[in-house]
């Protein structure tokens, strides 16, 4: 029964899909997940799959999409989800996160290939 | 385009195509549907399966098996290192990596991607008999901790057979997808845990996986890829060769034949005592006309590889520790049969789960599976078919003493790219190195290195003040491509961290390097930062914004560590000291500088 009705309902999205994928540039977590500011989380996780089933670049929905596109649209989504679940600890504009290796080792390697 | 479904397994080999709306496992030409990933070459002749088993006694240095347990591996890993010897064939290390040489007219080296692609080679030919098409697209399944210099080789070895990889799979993965198809799913629940234990002939893997809302979701994996069957087959090939020396004060682990015929018995003996409790060991002549009859019974042979089970338990434990709420176990795999295995991990869940054992084609199904999904098959029974895969590994970059910074966390979903700023140390720095590893631990060293690259050409500037973006992208096959660019100038440098093709020359100036002293480096550069530091003080070249109690804290952690310095030089050396006054240092002073050389003036 339940099995019917998903595919009836995927069905009924393969040509325009149910959540698609903001046009303008930037678009907000919350327009990649069509949903208002007060949704709660039960939502935005139940969303997150919707748009994981359409959206994910392995998914028949996704096909007709440029690879590369599939890939930055799916990469946008799960960005999106993170910000919207508060996952991700990555502010924008922060500061370098150090300097790689040790001064040793980068004198020492610029003085031997001299 | 037909795809094919390919499980490469470290002692056989299955391939399944999607037809009629199920999947078909396709059988060799003597009728079975696992071919073991033999390869003999005699003369001029290569013979692939059961013929190459069959003419190991006769050919044991002609004919090799388990090239997966070497491929993408260095000569000189331990996993190498550690099994080589129970091997009748000979592996020699040319670039640092394991080939085989095979005495014969023609190439006599070999790879570990070339025998593998020979076998991917028959799979390919297999699969396009039965279908009577050409098929050039697969997918293959990988163990989840397979390192990316691994998935590398398993993709060079499959473009060297013909074939283009639509996907590397992780095998939990694809036994959950065939799992999931065969069972009647809840496409609207939420939250349906399920732990899959995987243990093959070589390696294991313990996953966790969602299915909710109808799509697969791994949310961890933990493993260990060389830990399985062939790892209990040594332990009793090992216990039969002390055997027969205490008897006979004879080594046979010089006689290749006599090795690989004592191997084939003990695997046998292996299986057999997952019914019995008694295994017989019965081989005639052999070596130097010597009849060897023995016998092992299942509380020995739980023994011998006692450590190597707990190994196994404490990573099934360490996963569902961290997991409330499993609904369900299933175990994939050959060594999953041995009834202790069986028994701890019933008791680990507390008898209370349904713990179901799966059949050995599982895997190869759930590749064949994803290969129908991947090549665009519209059948409504693929729709759900949908699984969001992980990084098995953090990856990240070594910053101020010797801590590894992460880019991308394991079990971020995949595909998936990050982004980090890093900086220079000094001033007027015109290059940064980088190096890149993957692996959990904190230290960056504890960690496998998956390569080095320079950024250079970077324009003079005050320390802190370069912003250089690392980009990390992993792909649905979790291979890792970095990019790196100077955010003010927008020069950019791609990178292949792994394969054959990396950077020989910055390796081995860079393994010199690490064989020195590593007392005497951390010092050095301990000591070189200090005095710049205090010479950037002393001739008054901070910033001009700099607040004076900046300033004083800045002082005062350069002063910390000119006292440690002095101290130091007494007490002897002590790397790790070192290094945590090295990030204490780079700390304080990155915070300050940063924060008034990128501001604008």
């Amino acid at each position: 029964g339940l099995r019917a009705l998903v595919h009836l309902r995927l069905a009924s999205t393969v040509s325009g899909t149910q959540y698609p994928f903001p046009q303008h540039p930037r678009p907000t977590p919350h327009q990649i997940f069509h949903l208002s500011y007060g949704a709660s989380q039960a939502d935005i996780k139940s969303r997150y799959y919707e748009l994981v089933r359409e959206h994910h670049p392995d998914s028949a929905h996704a096909q007709h999409i440029p690879p590369s596109e599939r890939h930055s649209r799916f990469q946008a989504i799960t960005a999106a989800y993170e910000t919207l679940t508060g996952k991700s600890g990555l502010q924008f504009g922060s500061g370098p996160r150090g300097s790689p290796s040790d001064v040793y080792m980068y004198e020492e390697l610029m003085r031997r290939r001299r | 385009m037909v795809a094919l479904g390919i499980d490469l397994g470290t002692s056989s080999c299955r391939v399944g195509v999607w037809k009629h709306d199920h999947v078909e496992i396709i059988t060799n030409e003597h009728g079975n549907r696992a071919t073991p990933c033999y390869v003999s070459m005699v003369a001029n002749k290569c013979v692939i399966g059961e013929e190459a088993k069959r003419q190991v006694p006769s050919y044991p240095q002609n004919t090799i098996f388990n090239a997966k347990r070497f491929i993408g591996r260095k000569f000189n890993d331990l996993e190498v290192q550690s099994v080589m010897k129970y091997y009748p064939f000979d592996l020699f290390s040319k670039d640092g990596r394991p080939y085989v040489t095979i005495e014969r007219q023609g190439q006599q080296d070999f790879s570990a991607e070339e025998i593998s692609s020979v076998i991917l080679k028959k799979m390919k030919s297999l699969g396009e008999v039965h279908l009577g098409v050409p098929c050039e697209d697969v997918v293959i399944t990988v163990p989840c901790y397979f390192t990316d210099a691994q998935r590398r080789a398993t993709q060079n070895a499959a473009k060297l057979a013909g074939l283009k990889v639509l996907r590397l799979l992780n095998d939990s993965t694809a036994a959950v997808i065939a799992n999931g198809l065969a069972s009647d799913r809840d496409l609207e629940s939420d939250e349906h845990r399920i732990l899959v234990i995987g243990l093959g002939a070589g390696a294991l893997d313990v996953t966790s996986v969602q299915d909710q809302w109808g799509v697969f979701e791994v949310e961890t994996v933990a493993g260990d890829c060389h830990l399985g069957g062939e790892d209990f087959d040594d332990r009793l090939v090992f216990h039969f060769v002390q055997e027969f020396w205490s008897q006979h004060q004879k080594d046979i682990s010089l006689d290749p034949r006599a090795l690989w015929r004592l191997r084939a018995e003990c695997e046998r003996a292996k299986c057999a005592l997952s019914s019995a409790t008694r295994a017989d060991i019965a081989l005639e002549y052999l070596h130097d006309g010597i009849d060897f009859y023995s016998s092992i019974t299942r509380a020995q042979f739980e023994a011998i590889c006692s450590d190597l089970f707990q190994r196994i338990l404490d990573r099934v434990e360490k996963v569902l520790r961290n997991k409330d709420s499993v609904a369900e176990v299933i175990l994939a795999g050959g060594s999953t049969r041995i009834p202790y295995i069986q028994t701890m991990i019933s008791k680990l869940v507390c008898g209370k789960l349904p713990v179901k054992n799966l059949n050995p084609e599982t895997v190869a199904t759930g590749a064949a599976v994803m290969a129908a999904v991947l090549s665009g098959n519209l059948s409504p029974k693929l729709e759900d078919t949908l699984a969001l895969d992980v990084a098995s590994f953090s990856l990240g970059i070594q910053t101020a003493g010797g801590v590894m910074t992460h880019v991308i966390s394991s079990s971020a979903t995949i595909p998936t790219r990050k982004s980090e700023i890093f900086t220079t140390y000094a001033d007027n720095q015109s290059s940064l190195i980088f190096r890149v590893f993957e692996g959990d631990n904190e230290r960056a060293n504890d960690n496998n290195l998956l390569g080095i690259f320079e950024l250079s050409d970077i324009p003079p500037a005050p320390r802190g003040v370069p912003r250089i973006e690392v980009r990390f992208d992993i792909d649905a096959n979790n291979i890792l491509d970095v990019t790196a660019f100077d955010q003010n100038t927008g020069r950019m440098k791609g990178v292949t961290v792994s394969g054959p093709a990396q950077n020989h020359a910055m390796d081995d100036s860079y393994q010199q390097f690490m064989d020195e002293d590593a007392g005497t480096r951390v010092k050095k550069t301990l000591d070189w930062y200090t005095s710049n530091l205090r010479l950037l003080i002393t001739e008054d070249k901070l910033p001009g914004t700099v607040k004076a109690s900046e300033k004083a804290s800045l002082e005062s952690a350069v002063k910390r560590a000119e006292e440690f310095l002095s101290m130091a030089e007494k007490e002897g050396p002590n790397v790790e000291r070192y290094e945590e006054m090295q990030q204490m240092l780079e700390t304080t002073s990155l915070s300050i500088l940063r924060k008034h050389g990128t501001a604008p003036s």
